[in-house]
């Protein structure tokens, strides 16, 4: 069945959906969940280094929509949904769905800094990342434009909210590294 | 609908003098003396950034709208880079706009500021962000999908403003404490605007907005200009030509848009406003 499973995850890839919406809708994660041992395939596949990113992306969306929950209890399954989001944040296309640093945490972005564990480990080794990031629309857009957002400084922002820290980092892109580098463990 | 809006092609040229779409084009080199052993760039690729160069400026050209002794600026008004017409690939699209408020000989005021509404498609549907969505107009509107335009976290619906009530890095806010022309006091309302989407092939995307001049002391608006741009389906981007909305307050749709704001701000369920505590706007 796990051919039926992966065709659910690669009907359309998750870096094209708009903005803000989910990578599967209701429907597809109700027909994942309707495979047998589908959640543990997904654990897996989240978890997999070799994967596809988009298919890990998928995963961990699907996991992550309500219907499937005994994953939630296992830290380990934790840390595979929290490093398939990790990745997916480096690779992602559009960024408005994990947040803006220092002003939102977007849909997905709330979600992986609620994780109960594996958040810090997975957005560390982010924190070296200095590929700017994507944001679309209008003042979201306008203030990244101007303050030059990398995926440090989201991975940067997200952590802090995950440990329940102040973000108070520089406009300026330079020093702001100095205080993402206090975030390192 | 609203109303249909004058759009012009982004490109200065003739179609069919273009040059094929070869991708973004490299950016003038800084004039320095090139070292020896370097290759120097050749006279096709010289000529295609002066090509360049020279539809940039077309495209930046400002714009000035009077509104009765009131003047709104536009400049920079461009696309972004890169942006060939006819690249239909997946790849940013948008619009680099820069709109100054010139106050008005008989306006006194200690803040003038603006507000700002918008609605943005992809392939014909509205594309709205989740801060958005409850605030949006729905088709019981003149139109569906126009918003006010604020960043998700932030409580004011003046564009541009922080929740401690300074300017943000992208707003200048303006005042005009006196009606005496030769008065010093006078600083005029500016904000910019770098409007980005991403694009898939084939597929169109628009944007639409009405900057509107807010003098915050008052609580009146002082009109509001018009701008946006579209890609279609084959990648080609054209410019809204700018132009004067409306004189005074704002009206239709962009009257709804600025209703659905307040109501977004009563919303017992405060993760579906915009912040907490999210302020309301007056509605003329």
């Amino acid at each position: 069945m796990a051919d039926d499973l992966l065709a659910v995850l690669d009907r359309n890839s998750p870096f094209d959906a708009f903005a803000e919406e989910p990578a599967l809708d209701a429907h597809a994660v109700s027909e994942l969940a309707a495979i047998d041992g589908a959640e543990g395939r997904l654990v897996e596949l989240a978890g997999d280094p070799a994967a596809p990113p988009a298919r890990r992306y998928a995963a961990a969306e699907a996991l992550l929509q309500g219907q499937l929950e005994d994953w939630r209890s296992s830290p380990d399954s934790v840390r595979a949904v929290a490093d398939a989001l990790a990745v997916s944040l480096r690779e992602d296309t559009s960024h408005n769905r994990w947040g803006l640093p220092g002003h939102f945490a977007g849909r997905l972005g709330k979600q992986l800094v609620a994780l109960p564990s594996g958040v810090d480990e997975a957005l560390e080794p982010l924190l070296d990342d200095n590929a700017p990031l994507v944001i679309e629309g209008s003042e979201a857009a306008t203030i990244n434009e101007m303050a030059h957002y990398r995926i440090a400084d989201l991975a940067a922002y997200l952590l802090s909210l995950h440990r329940g820290s102040v973000w108070d980092a520089p406009v300026k892109p330079s020093k702001r590294a100095k205080f993402i580098a206090r975030l390192k463990g | 609908m609203h109303k249909q809006q004058q759009r012009t092609s982004a490109s200065p040229e003739p179609a069919g003098s273009r040059r094929a779409p070869v991708g973004p084009a490299p950016l003038p080199a800084p004039a320095r003396a090139v070292p020896a052993g370097r290759p120097q760039a050749s006279p096709d690729a010289l000529a295609g950034i002066l090509a360049r160069t020279v539809s940039q400026r077309t495209l930046a050209r400002k714009k000035t709208i009077k509104n009765g002794t009131a003047t709104f600026v536009i400049d920079p008004y461009k696309m972004h880079l890169p942006n060939e017409d006819g690249d239909d690939t997946d790849r940013q699209v948008g619009v680099d706009v820069g709109v100054t408020y010139v106050p008005a000989k008989n306006v006194t005021s200690d803040k003038i500021a603006f507000v700002q509404t918008i609605k943005a498609t992809k392939g014909g549907a509205a594309y709205l962000f989740d801060n958005m969505k409850a605030r949006a107009t729905d088709d019981t509107s003149d139109e569906a999908g126009w918003a006010v335009d604020r960043v998700a976290g932030r409580k004011s619906p003046i564009y541009g403003q922080d929740n401690d009530d300074s300017a943000s890095g992208t707003v200048t806010f303006g005042h005009r404490k006196t009606r005496k022309w030769w008065s010093d006091k006078v600083q005029n309302a500016m904000m910019r605007d770098y409007v980005k989407l991403n694009r898939v092939k084939g597929q169109a995307v628009t944007t639409d907005a009405v900057s509107w001049a807010f003098d915050e002391t008052n609580g009146t608006y002082l009109g509001g200009v018009s701008w946006g741009f579209s890609t279609d389906s084959t990648g080609t981007t054209s410019l809204m030509a700018p132009a004067l909305e409306s004189a005074g307050a704002p009206t239709g749709v962009h009257k709804t848009a600025l209703q659905n704001w307040n109501a977004q701000a009563d919303l017992q369920d405060v993760s579906q406003r915009n912040s907490p505590d999210q302020a309301k706007i007056v509605v003329p």
